[in-house]
């Protein structure tokens, strides 16, 4: 039951690479749940608003973002 | 009277909240300002304008003169040439005197935001809008957090603009828009290159998918041997890497002796205009409201000529105390007499455009290479370049019959 329960949550799995991203915002404008904002000069990242729906990840033009299980997927 | 401060409690009364400081609400806050009404323009960043997230190409001289006096200080090249490379490195090429002033964006954000103060704006920097202020269905403010102290204080305005850009808030608070859909942004990047002699009056656009699947690529100069060099790529097409990946192979293809500078980043409109840009007491302007070209992702002209069409009908509804969607929707209107007609067009291009694979293109710049060599001036005849287009490219209309139908 605990796992059941756990798997509906399905947590935040964004990353975001601050040593690469130049806080221009591109992911913010396609984040459809406005868990991204660009706070004065830093990205925020609210996590409870996450749904894992990869659309930052395609448009950021640094590749400053990537979700965890799809980077274990590619080391595997 | 002494005006409640900012960072008390006292609620702030003003005619116009102004959310961004950028192009369009630089400018919008000016010229509200200079009709008398109280106008605050928030801007979360702590200095206008920095960091610069724009290839910086303008309109002519004299365009951009008509919305703020032109100062050498932001203005580094004056270009008098386009020339277009297809896939295969053949190329179009129109002599344009004058068409395009190169800027330096922090300086004319600058300039316009000083322009708005000297007519009586507030400019406040460093305070990012949290959220709006509601009553019943009407926008009536907007929650502030002044950045340097963290303290929130509340602003209670006539009318909120939403000038906030490509990431805009206020669009998605005011449920104006949603968020930008992929297909519906170009995903840029760009490097100021230096030490390598560009041509100083001429730019340089790149087509195909080896540079920039669903894009293009850029080569703007910028004075004497140095260029913004960028390019902007549709997400889902770019197989290869992120926006800059594919920079960088541009860059070691073309310029592999640059020295490299700032780079640049950036989402670009490529929607097409909204259903509405208004709401009861609330406005959106600039490419918050989608006003960018979707083909070009040009921005900068048409967030000006937005601020000025908003302008004119605020003006107009501040005046008569009537700031209900019903009479906000006179700006839908001028708009799109204005540039939001082109703007439905170029949108359907975009789509057409990603349709063509390398080979058509490369029979387009043929073709229009033909058409150039027959007529000389510039070419303002654009049904006659589409016409040409469509002609060089056998069986397109099969190809793009899901966009045109
Ligand atoms: C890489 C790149 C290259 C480009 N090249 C060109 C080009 O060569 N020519 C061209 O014409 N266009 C170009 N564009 C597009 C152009 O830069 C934009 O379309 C233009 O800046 C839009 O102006 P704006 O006033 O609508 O918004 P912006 O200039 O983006 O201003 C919006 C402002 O609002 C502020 N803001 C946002 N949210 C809040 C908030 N909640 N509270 C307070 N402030 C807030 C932001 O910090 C920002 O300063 C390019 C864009 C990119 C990314
Ligand atoms: S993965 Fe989707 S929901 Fe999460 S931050 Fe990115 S765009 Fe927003
Ligand atoms: S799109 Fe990428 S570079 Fe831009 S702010 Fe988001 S994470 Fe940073």
């Amino acid at each position: 039951m605990e796992n059941e329960k756990s798997s509906l949550v399905d947590p935040c799995r964004l990353r975001i690479d601050y040593s690469t991203c130049v806080s221009c915002a591109a992911c913010a404008a396609v984040c459809h749940t406005l868990a991204l904002n660009m706070d004065a000069l830093t990205l925020e990242l609210e996590e409870q608003l996450c749904d894992n729906c990869s659309l930052c990840v395609y448009v950021c033009p640094t590749g400053s973002l990537y979700l965890l299980d799809d980077s274990l997927n590619a080391a595997s | 009277m002494i005006r409640p401060n900012a960072h008390s409690a006292v609620t702030e009364n003003v005619d116009v909240a102004i959310v961004g400081c950028g192009i369009a609400g630089g400018l919008l806050a000016g010229r509200l300002a200079r009709d008398g009404f109280r106008t605050v323009a928030f801007e979360k960043r702590p200095l206008i304008g920095v960091p610069v997230r724009c290839g910086e190409a303008a309109g002519s001289r004299e365009e951009v003169s008509h919305f703020v006096p032109v100062d050498e200080n932001w203005v580094v090249a004056e270009l008098d040439a386009a020339r277009m490379y297809a896939p295969n490195l053949t190329y179009v090429e129109r002599q344009m005197p004058g068409f395009c002033l190169m800027l330096n964006r922090d300086g004319f954000d600058q300039a316009l935001a000083a322009q708005a103060q000297t007519w009586g704006a507030e400019v406040r920097t460093y305070h990012e809008v949290k959220s709006l202020l509601w009553d019943d269905d009407r926008v009536c403010g907007v929650q502030v957090k002044n950045q340097a102290d963290g303290r929130a204080y509340d602003v209670k305005a006539r009318v909120v603009i939403g000038a906030d850009g490509v990431e805009t808030f206020v669009a998605r608070w005011a449920k104006l828009s949603t968020h930008f859909k992929p297909r519906h942004i170009h995903s840029a990047v760009e490097y100021v290159l230096e030490d390598v002699d560009f041509p100083t009056s001429r730019l340089e656009i790149y087509v195909g998918k080896e540079h920039a699947p669903g894009g293009y690529a850029w080569v703007f100069p910028k004075g004497v041997n140095k260029a913004n060099v960028g390019l902007g790529v549709h997400p889902t097409m770019a197989k290869d890497g992120t926006a800059r990946d594919y920079l960088d192979r541009f860059v070691k293809k073309f310029y592999p002796r640059a020295k490299v500078g700032k780079l640049v980043a950036g989402g670009v409109s490529g929607s097409k205009p909204l259903k509405t840009m208004v709401g009861n007491g609330v406005l959106l302007v600039g490419e918050a409201g989608h006003q960018n070209n979707p083909l070009s992702g040009g921005g900068i002209m048409n967030a000006l000529e937005g601020a000025e069409e908003a302008h004119k009908v605020l003006r107009d509804a501040l005046e008569k105390d009537d700031l209900s969607k019903g009479f906000l929707q006179r700006y839908d209107k001028a708009w799109h007499r204005r540039n939001g007609h082109l703007i439905e067009k170029f949108a359907v291009l975009r789509q057409l455009f990603f349709k063509l694979d390398d080979e058509d293109i490369n029979n387009v710049i043929a073709a229009l290479n033909t058409l150039v060599g027959a007529s000389p001036g510039r070419i303002t005849d654009y049904a006659e370049v589409f016409k040409t287009a469509f002609k060089a490219v056998p069986g397109v209309l099969w190809k793009t019959r899901k966009v045109l139908w």
